[in-house]
Formats: structure tokens, sequence, C-alpha cells
């Protein structure tokens, strides 16, 4: 961020927060709420949010709204696709196209992001993004290294910006169902979780070759180590290297243990030793992640444990999903994002006089829009963001180093391990840094 | 696609059991498991090659040396199997003692890669060699690497192997080379000591920001302030210097990793002066007043 220059152009904020409370005191005889009122980093209850989407290629393109004024992305083509749609959600309007998030990050008139690039850009980008003063709805997993949870974490708080990560299952009814049921205790004390997913994709292989004229390599890349362009490791195939996107386990696990946790109410970072088994590829293809994966979970303070399995022991028919073991009884999530199903007993259930009462999303986004306007802390925030991808990173290390790993949250470290705790950051790589 | 070659099942049982039998057979002298286990990672078919890259760790620094020179050659399916051999020897290698047990030894297989470094190695081999070292080379590694610093083929993995190295020894080779460098090679360099988080770099950033202008300039203070050093003594000369191209936010948020830095220094009166300024400041963003007063609440505990 040090290099971007910011141009000092009167806020959209400023000139909002002006005229609302002159308007106001003119034509309002009553006592308005504080809420309704726009103040410096506060939209009014009326405004538009005005947003930039950065990264809109597939996932990124689906956040396009009625409310974005610019998009960004290294890749020309998805710039085109998403004019396109921006045109079909405002109305005709043309929006203001990017290839550098941090022309982006310099306009005043833009109140906040929505961040799809691939994993490996999340952290770099939120990050920025919080100190130009936006705020900020970051993709799952929130971070691709331990350090970049840290400073997602503490850029959110220094600069006091809402960050809403993009797990959306916590907003769907049947995981408030499903929370509700296992927080007021329904299953008795819950002391394991099992997650199940069907196994990670085997790829072929194909030569490296010349980018196509229309992506920035070297910017997509980003902080990661340079090598050549291939077709079958940029965009939607970054899952299958565990360099960048790293399994099913950051793509859909990023969900599944976002509910895991809210339902266990274990945001918090606690110490935890995991335990890994994989089966490496064996087509030769360029893909690495495992195909198979087996990840433990042992966690201290209170103890208990999730299991991830891939396959692991399938509760339905969908392709990934939890079971809470409880001392009573069961109780089964299948999906966990968008698409959430869980139980008849638990959808029924209604907490006891004096029970827990959980949080109802109105929805992810418009939590988000919600506590943007609040300034309160939106269901997903950074915290149980970071607290989600710390599980997936930390299980991937496990199986890459193919030992038990013992994590220490008040050091931030691996227990006797160095060679683990050099991958709690990246190095980054030329002018891509936090 | 391009299509693998599909080998016969049985052929691919057969390597297998001959591989993990190798290992066991009182006959087989420990040059003849190599050389198999080398033969076997020339196969054309990855299928053949599977079970060798994956059971790797066995053989350990032995080869390294071969599996590097191999890499010159291979094409890029067989190229990734050397790559992932090598990385199951350096994990097996770097995990953590346990007491009796039999591993590799950690010096010996970095001092090994150490050996691919040369110059007659090609600049894709280095730059396998290099990643590998970020995870596995000590202190006494410095010597080898830190040369590469200064070509540009392998300078940017060169760079980013020094910076997963612990120890005042690494920091020492970014300080050196900072003004030792090619002009292009420095902003890597600054980035790296401002990610090392060292405070003791702090001094050898003040030297160079001395001579440094406009963007290098910006760069080294953005490098110091992040390494967690004091302020240079003329931070406000060195911040009006870069002019009004730099935004005052980017300013402010020198200053404010600046005055975290007092803090963890326990100079408390300078932090609170800079985190009071900017709080009052309103010409600037609201993000860098809330930080601002973040920083003077927290003072309030000191």
């Amino acid at each position: 961020m040090d290099s971007i220059r910011f141009q000092k152009p009167v806020t959209r904020r400023s000139f909002m927060s002006k005229t609302a409370q002159v308007g106001a005191a003119l034509a309002l005889p009553t006592i308005i709420p504080s809420h309704v009122l726009a103040k410096p980093g506060r939209p009014g209850a009326n405004d538009r949010i005005r947003i930039a989407n950065i990264g809109v290629g597939g996932m990124g393109r689906g956040h396009i709204s009625e409310d974005t004024i610019a998009v960004c992305d290294v890749d020309k083509n998805h710039l085109a696709q998403a004019v396109e749609r921006a045109k079909e959600k405002t109305g005709g309007t043309v929006v203001d196209t990017y290839g550098d998030y941090r022309r982006v990050l310099e306009r005043k008139d833009v109140d906040a992001v929505v961040i799809a690039t691939p994993d490996h850009w999340h952290g770099i980008i939120m990050v920025h993004a919080c100190q130009a003063g936006k705020d900020v709805y970051v993709e799952k997993p929130a971070c691709h290294t331990l350090e970049e949870g840290k400073a997602m974490i503490d850029a959110t708080n220094r600069y006091g910006r809402v960050v809403q990560v993009g797990s959306q299952g916590r907003s769907t009814p049947d995981a408030h169902a499903a929370c509700t049921y296992v927080r007021n205790g329904a299953l008795g004390e819950v002391k394991k979780v099992t997650c199940w997913h069907v196994p990670n994709k085997e790829g072929g292989f194909e030569p490296d070759c010349d980018p196509p004229a229309e992506l920035d390599w070297d910017f997509w890349l980003g902080p990661m180590r340079w090598i050549p362009y291939n077709p079958e490791r940029c965009h939607f195939n970054f899952r299958w290297f565990l360099d960048y996107g790293a399994g099913y386990i950051r793509d859909r696990g990023a969900h599944v243990f976002s509910v895991v946790l809210w339902c266990m109410n274990q945001d918090r970072d606690t110490p935890v030793t995991v335990t890994a088994k994989g089966t490496p590829p064996k087509s030769g293809g360029i893909f690495d992640v495992p195909t198979e994966l087996e990840i433990v979970y042992k966690f201290k303070d209170p103890e208990w444990e999730v299991v991830w399995a891939q396959p692991g022991d399938r509760g339905g028919e969908w392709d990934f999903g939890m079971i809470f073991h409880g001392a009573n009884d069961k109780l089964v999530v299948r999906g966990g994002d968008g698409g959430c199903k869980t139980e008849e007993k638990a959808l029924n259930y209604t907490p006891p006089a004096g029970g827990v009462e959980v949080f109802k999303s109105p929805g992810h986004k418009q939590n988000w829009y919600d506590c943007i306007r609040s300034r309160e802390k939106p269901l997903m925030d950074i915290v149980a963001g970071v607290r989600v991808s710390q599980m997936c990173i930390i299980g991937n290390l496990a199986y890459i180093l193919n030992r038990p790993l013992e994590w220490d949250p008040a050091k931030q470290q691996f227990v006797n391990d160095e060679e683990a705790n050099r991958y709690i950051k990246s190095p980054g790589r030329g002018q891509y840094h936090l | 696609m391009t299509s693998t070659v599909k080998p016969n099942p049985w052929i691919v049982g057969l390597m297998a059991a001959v591989l993990f039998l190798s290992a066991f057979l009182p006959s087989a002298s420990a040059e003849e498991d190599v050389a198999a286990f080398l033969a076997t990672l020339d196969n054309a078919s990855a299928e053949l090659r599977y079970p060798a890259w994956t059971t790797a760790e066995k053989y350990g620094p032995a080869v390294i040396v071969p599996l590097g020179e191999k890499m010159e050659s291979a094409d890029r399916s067989k190229a990734q199997d050397l790559k992932r051999a090598m990385e199951r020897i350096v994990h097996s290698a770097a995990r953590p003692e346990v007491k009796g047990e039999d591993r590799p030894p950690r010096q010996e297989v970095a001092d090994e890669l150490c050996k691919l470094l040369t110059p007659e190695r090609s600049p894709k081999v280095k730059n396998e060699v290099l990643d590998l070292l970020g995870f596995i080379a000590t202190p006494k590694n410095l010597p080898s690497i830190e040369p590469l610093l200064a070509d540009q083929a392998v300078s940017e993995e060169a760079c980013r192997a020094i910076q997963r190295i612990p120890g005042r020894a690494a920091t020492e080779v970014f300080e050196k080379y900072l003004n030792a460098s090619p002009d292009p090679c420095k902003p890597r360099i600054l980035a790296a000591l401002g990610q090392r988080k060292d405070p003791s770099a702090g001094p050898a950033i003040e030297k160079f920001l001395g001579a440094a202008k406009g963007d290098m300039k910006l760069l080294a203070l953005g490098a110091m302030s992040k390494s967690g050093a004091l302020p240079p003594k003329q931070l406000k000369v060195h911040l009006d210097s870069l002019g009004k191209e730099v935004s005052p936010e980017v300013k402010a948020n020198i200053r404010l990793r600046f005055a975290d830095n007092l803090v963890a220094y326990g100079e408390y009166k300078r932090a609170e002066r800079i985190y009071t300024s900017l709080a009052q400041n309103k010409k600037i963003g609201e993000q860098i007043q809330i930080a601002a007063k973040n920083g003077l609440e927290a003072l309030k505990d000191k």
C-alpha cells in the first residue's frame, strides 16, 4: 500500500454526512434515530453503499449487484463479462473497469469492496482495503497463511472496518436451526463432529505455455513464487494446487467448518493438535492436492474434536456435510454453503424459555450491509473467518509435512517444529506483500 | 490435454513390490537401492514413478544431487515428480527430532541442496532448489545462497529462500545486498527487510534512506516502519520530501506503524504525540483517525 497515491477529492461520505445532517435539521421536526443519519464512516439507512468488486471471475461475477460502481480483474475477459453483468443489474450503467486493485482503493467514492479473487490474494487486498478506509466482504477462506489471518484481524480492528467473510452457510435457515439445536443442548454434550466430502480432483498434464494476451499472469500470481503459465493452474483450477486453493478442504471445508464452529460456539483461537493422512494424486497431472484425505483436529480448552474425511462417512446423498455427535443423539447437516439442509427435529425445535437465542441473519450480504450502517460486527466476522481458514491451513500443512502439528495460539506458533513455523507466513514476491 | 503413458497394472504392482523389497533385502546394497530408485523416476509412465517419489524420504541426502541433475533434462511431468521426491526428503529431514529415531540429517540435506546452486546449473533447477531451501536451510547455508541475490535470473527465489531463514544472519545478508545488489533488485530486498519484522534492521535501512529518493525512499520508509524499528531521526523531513504525490493516508500509515514501534520500545510519550496529531487531523481518512484513537486508547494501559 505504500506505493498507493491517493487523490484528495471531497468524499461521498463527508458530502452525504453534511447534506444528511443539514437536510434533516431543516426538514424533519421530530427526533431522528441516530442510526438513520450518515456519519463519517457510516452511511445512513437510505444511502446507497457504493461497491467495487475485485475479482470478477466465476464466483466474483455472482457478487455484482445494483450497488456496483467499479469492477477489477487481472483478466480482461472477466472484466468484459463483469461489465455486461453490471449493466443487467444496474439497468444499463457502464461501470468503471480496473486491472489493478490499488487504483480501485484510491477512489474516495467507493465505500466498500467485495473481494473474490483466488485465495492467495485475499489477505493483501483486504488489509490494503482496510487501510484505505473501505468496508470489506471477502470470499472464504479468508486467509492463505496464518500470518495473513492475524494481519486481517488487526487491520479490521485498527481501522474500525466492517468485514464479512463469505462463508454464507451461517445465514441459511437450516444452519440457524442446527445452531439453535446444538447450542441449547438438544444432543447432550457434543465432543465430536465428523465432516465428509467427496475426494479432490485429479487432473491431467498440460504443458506450460505463454499466458493469453488478456491475462496479466504476473499479477495473477501476485505474492506466490513465479512459475510459468499453465491453463490447468489458472482461474477455477487454482483449487487443485496446495500452493493456491489447496483442495476441497479450503473450498468447501471453509463452509463446513464455519457451521461447525458456529454451532459449537468456538470461533476463538484455541490450542489444537492436528494429524493428517492423505493419498497423493497418482496420475502424474499437475494438480497436487491429495485425492483422499483424513484430518483429525483435537482442541483443548474445551476438549473436543473435528474429523474431516474425504470421502468419509456420508450423512446422506449430498457431496459434503457434517454430523454432530452428542452424548444423547446426533444431528446431520448436509452442505453448509448457500445450500444447507438439516434434520426435521432441528427445524421443528423451539428453545426453552431462557434458552440460547441465536442471531438470525437476514441474508449474508444483507447482514453485511446492515452492519456497514450500524458499525456492528457481522455474523461471519473476520475472527470467525480466520479461525476457519486456520483449520484448513493447519490441516493441509500436517498433510504436506506428514506429521502431527500442535498450534499454540498464545505464541501464534507451532510447538517444537521450526519447519512448520516457516510456513506461518509467505515471503511474498516483489511488490506483492502485506 | 496431452495423453499420459498407460502402463500395465501388473507392471505397476511389480515395480512397487521391487522398490518396497529393495529396502529390506540384505543382498541389495545401498548403491543398488539408490540406482533402482533413480531408474524408476526415469520412467516415462507417471504411475510407475509414483511408488518411487512417494517413498523418497528413505533415500535421504544421497539422492538430492542426482535428483537435481535429472531435473535439468527432464520434461515438465518428470521434473515435477523429481521435485516432489526432493520435497519429501526435505520435509522428512526438517521434522523435529525424536529420540532414537532414524532420520536423514537436516543440515546434510540442506548442504546437498546447496551443491545444486553452482553456476553450471540452470536457473530452472536453481529456482526449484531455492524454493526447497526456504524450508530447510540454516544460517550455515547463507554463503551459498546470498550471491544469487545479485543474479537477476534467480534473485527473486533467493530472496524468498533467505527470508524464510530465521535469525540475525539472514537479516544481515539483506542489509549487505541492499546496497550491493542491482537497482531492480532493491525493492524486493527492502520488502524482505520489512517482512522479516526484525527491528535490528533499522539502522541499515535508515542509512539507505539518507540517499534514497522518490519511490525508493517511500519503500524504505515503509520497510523500516514494518520492521518494527524506531523512526528515523528526520521522519518528518523524509515524509515531507515525498511531496504531494504521495497521499496523506500513505504517510499517515507509516507514522502509525512507527508509533506502534515506539510503544513496543516503551517510548510512550513520543508515540502519544504521533497518535494525537493523527487523531486530530481532519484532513485525512476517518480510518486513520480511528486507528490513532485506538493507539491512544491502548496507551492508557501503559
